[in-house]
């Protein structure tokens, strides 16, 4: 007998007979709830930006973090979960600054995606034979887009609640991840320089946004070759963009 | 096998109705006493009973080490006809030299790791190198709990896979060395510098084993606790060899040696 | 050596002699401690040229007045461009090296590549001050080219001090041979300017030095391995030295 889905998704550690894991699924549906973000790589640097979904008028919008820095030169953006993207962010930095503490040299943008992916399916509903008691009874119901500049140049990676993590030259995830996808393919190419990707990013944002995009309901962050350091915009900063890819202003319609 | 290790080389007054040394505080209690009304743990802060020299050397084709058959309390000759050899595998052999209780306990925890590798059936063994490193670990992790097994070992055997002979060296600070010819106790005062004037690597076994009682009468003669039974055994490609006990014929009446000092002219004395 | 205490006992004895009353004197409590540390002797040292390193240990292994090995190496290969030596006490040093190996290995397993020199010398350090409160009893050289194949000379304290210099010399030879270096490579106090060495001058210094530090040093002798790291990775050799 074949049992339906439902009896197979209530627990964390239990395959169903077509060998799924069902939560770690329904993981991945909550960052399709999430707000989106684009990450884009060029030789200059990453790209990372964020729409920032204010609930209320009343919400100080600078308090809505959907960007963090892990470290000097590695910083992610997040979909899912904010609590969740802290914690695994708190990890890396965590883990970034052991590395440091250790061999006085950052860690690499692949070491720190993969310290993060370590956690992904690191949960249990039951406490080890040590009595610790896991970080998660769950698995994290977020994306990351992790940015960094090492050695090897400019990355951007992607991960997911399943704990696997890729290599790209520009993603998007989230709610709106499909049609940014979209775009980033018919747009992005190779030589683009750090510029037309904050251009890119902007188009991106503004549209998959319900609302209008402004300069306090978006974020953007970005990791350039040039300093080799985590970047992010200020409202103003953030402001210039937006005035340089809409110099006539953008309607209050949207998705135009 | 806990309550071993924390007993190894010791004599608890409980145990035995007395306490050998009167004192029980000879033993340092380690840190706070253990909870639960057990006994302290107590450390190793020096040997009780121990023995003296081991010699080993590499000749051609083998590997050969020597020990006489002495254990002693201080300066006292207490037991005379103790085996110092344990035979680990079918192509290593340990001898050891000081605290003998020490010795006992690691002859059974490399027994039993003898015995876990032979039920394996897979016709392996360990190399003389590898059992050498373990015991090295052994050794340095004793030393860094301040609670060393106060002996020096020499491991004599052959190594399958370069097809050579080994010789190492372990002490109870957990040095470990490989070397030509080895001595501990008081052969490395009195026999090192028989075995630098007269070593050869392309040694026979018969000149070897010569060498070797050289060096042993040498400290029969000098060591108040050397002793002229000894015994060695042989380490070939053809696996371990340990020899029967055996005195060496030792000659004390020498004409220096009977005369009085005083009717010595100055320039005359055996020293 | 083995840290036996003296149970004070001459104090008695001085008290008795000087005809004061002897008065009954229980036996205060012997206290018995075993001390886990040794010197094990030899000298180490490197130095950092432009393009390569060099750096020097002899192999002589020693216990109190006694020689226990003439061929022990104090040198451990760490990376295709690195190598770590070690004076001080020789199982602390097997130690020490075999963890670090260990922990090179995971590092290249965790992040795909082998450590720079750099970034073993700030692992060395972590790993001695980590054991602060019981040290190695170790004096380390780290010798190796950096990323941008410049020469690299690490000097350490037994519990992770370090700070990377042109040269250094650790063990039992150290004040020794530091007096040569600071003269001939440091060219501190010179009465005449010297001509700049080459990599071929450096060696044959380096090869003197070691000798000289085997004359006066009882526990410097026997051999000593070379190493010169340069592009073409580590390069060892061996040569003799005094052996009495």
């Amino acid at each position: 007998m074949f049992a339906t889905r439902s009896e197979y998704d209530r627990g964390v550690n239990t395959f169903s007979p077509e060998g799924r894991l069902f939560q770690v699924e329904y993981a991945i549906e909550a960052v399709k709830l999430g707000s989106t973000a684009v990450g884009i790589q060029t030789s200059e640097g990453v790209i990372l930006a964020v729409e920032r979904r204010l609930a209320s008028p009343l919400v100080v919008p600078s308090s809505i973090e959907k960007i963090y820095e892990l470290d000097y030169h590695i910083g992610c953006a997040m979909s899912g979960l904010i609590a969740d993207a802290r914690t695994l962010a708190d990890h890396a930095r965590t883990e970034c600054a052991n590395h440091f503490f250790t061999f006085n040299e950052r860690m690499s943008t692949e070491s720190c995606v993969h310290a993060i992916s370590d956690l992904a399916l690191d949960f249990s509903d039951v406490a080890d034979r040590r009595d610790r008691k896991k970080l998660m009874s769950r698995p994290f119901g977020v994306s990351l887009l992790v940015a960094g500049v090492d050695d090897d140049g400019p990355s951007l990676w992607k991960t997911d609640p399943t704990g696997t993590y890729s290599k790209c030259t520009a993603a998007a995830i989230g709610s709106a991840s499909e049609s940014a996808q979209g775009t980033l393919q018919e747009q992005y190419n190779k030589s683009m320089t750090l510029k037309e990707a904050e251009d890119l990013a902007v188009t991106i944002l503004k549209q998959v946004m319900e609302e209008k995009l402004t300069k306090s309901n978006a974020e953007i962050a970005s990791v350039s070759m040039d300093t080799k350091r985590y970047h992010l915009y200020t409202p103003d900063e953030l402001q210039t963009i937006i005035d340089r890819v809409f110099p006539q202003g953008i309607s209050t319609e949207p998705g135009t | 096998m806990e309550d071993c290790l924390r007993l190894r080389g010791r004599r608890a007054p409980d145990n035995y109705g007395y306490s050998y040394h009167g004192d029980y505080n000879q033993h340092v209690l380690c840190g706070s006493a253990v909870s639960s009304g057990q006994e302290p743990i107590k450390h190793t802060t020096r040997p009780i009973t121990t023995s003296s020299t081991v010699i080993g050397l590499k000749f051609n084709g083998g590997t050969i080490v020597m020990s006489d058959t002495g254990v002693c309390y201080g300066n006292m000759l207490r037991f005379k006809s103790c085996e110092r050899f344990c035979q680990v595998g079918d192509r290593t052999v340990v001898a050891a030299s000081g605290e003998y209780s020490d010795f006992q306990y690691l002859t059974r925890d490399l027994k039993e790791m003898d015995t876990r590798d032979w039920v394996q059936e897979d016709g392996c063994s360990r190399e003389p190198s590898s059992i050498a490193a373990y015991l090295g670990r052994t050794f340095y992790g004793q030393r860094s709990r301040l609670d060393p097994y106060w002996n020096q070992m020499i491991m004599a055997g052959w190594q399958k896979t370069s097809n050579e002979p080994y010789l190492g060296y372990i002490d109870l600070y957990g040095t470990t060395f490989p070397e030509d010819y080895i001595a501990s106790g008081f052969g490395s005062y009195l026999a090192i510098p028989l075995l630098r004037k007269e070593y050869r690597p392309d040694m026979t076994e018969d000149e070897a084993k010569a060498l070797l009682q050289k060096c042993f009468m040498a400290l029969f003669y000098r060591d108040c606790t050397g002793l002229s039974t000894v015994q060695y055994a042989v380490a070939t490609s053809a696996g371990i060899r340990l020899s029967d006990v055996s005195t060496l014929t030792h000659k004390w009446d020498y004409k220096l040696w009977l005369t009085p000092t005083s009717q010595l002219p100055v320039s005359a004395s055996s020293w | 050596m083995m840290g036996e205490w003296s149970s004070g006992e001459g104090l008695q004895q001085h008290m008795q002699s000087h005809g004061s009353v002897p008065r009954p004197v229980s036996n205060p409590p012997m206290e018995h401690r075993f001390m886990p540390y040794q010197n094990n002797g030899g000298t180490v040292f490197a130095v950092a040229g432009p393009t390569y390193a060099v750096a020097m240990a002899d192999t002589r292994l020693s216990s109190g007045m006694r020689i226990l090995s003439r061929n022990t190496t104090k040198c451990t290969q760490l990376t295709s461009k690195c190598v770590v030596l070690t004076g001080g006490m020789q199982a602390e040093m097997v130690e020490l090296h075999k963890r670090m190996k260990i922990l090179i290995t995971q590092y290249e397993h965790a992040h795909r590549r082998e450590p720079s020199v750099n970034a073993v010398a700030q692992l060395l350090s972590t790993r001695l001050y980590f054991k602060r409160f019981f040290p190695y009893y170790t004096f380390n050289v780290v010798v190796g080219l950096d990323e941008e194949g410049k020469g690299a000379v690490y000097g350490y304290d037994a519990i992770g001090s370090f700070e990377r210099i042109p040269y250094v010399s650790q063990g039992t030879g150290a004040e020794l041979v530091t007096s040569v270096l600071d003269n001939q490579i440091g060219k501190t106090n010179q009465t005449k300017q010297l001509e700049p060495l080459d990599k071929t001058d450096l060696i044959d210094l380096a090869k003197d030095v070691i000798a000289a530090a085997g004359e006066r040093d009882i526990y410097t002798g026997d051999y000593a391995e070379v190493y010169v790291i340069d592009e073409t990775g580590v390069n060892k050799s061996k040569v003799d030295l005094r052996k009495e």
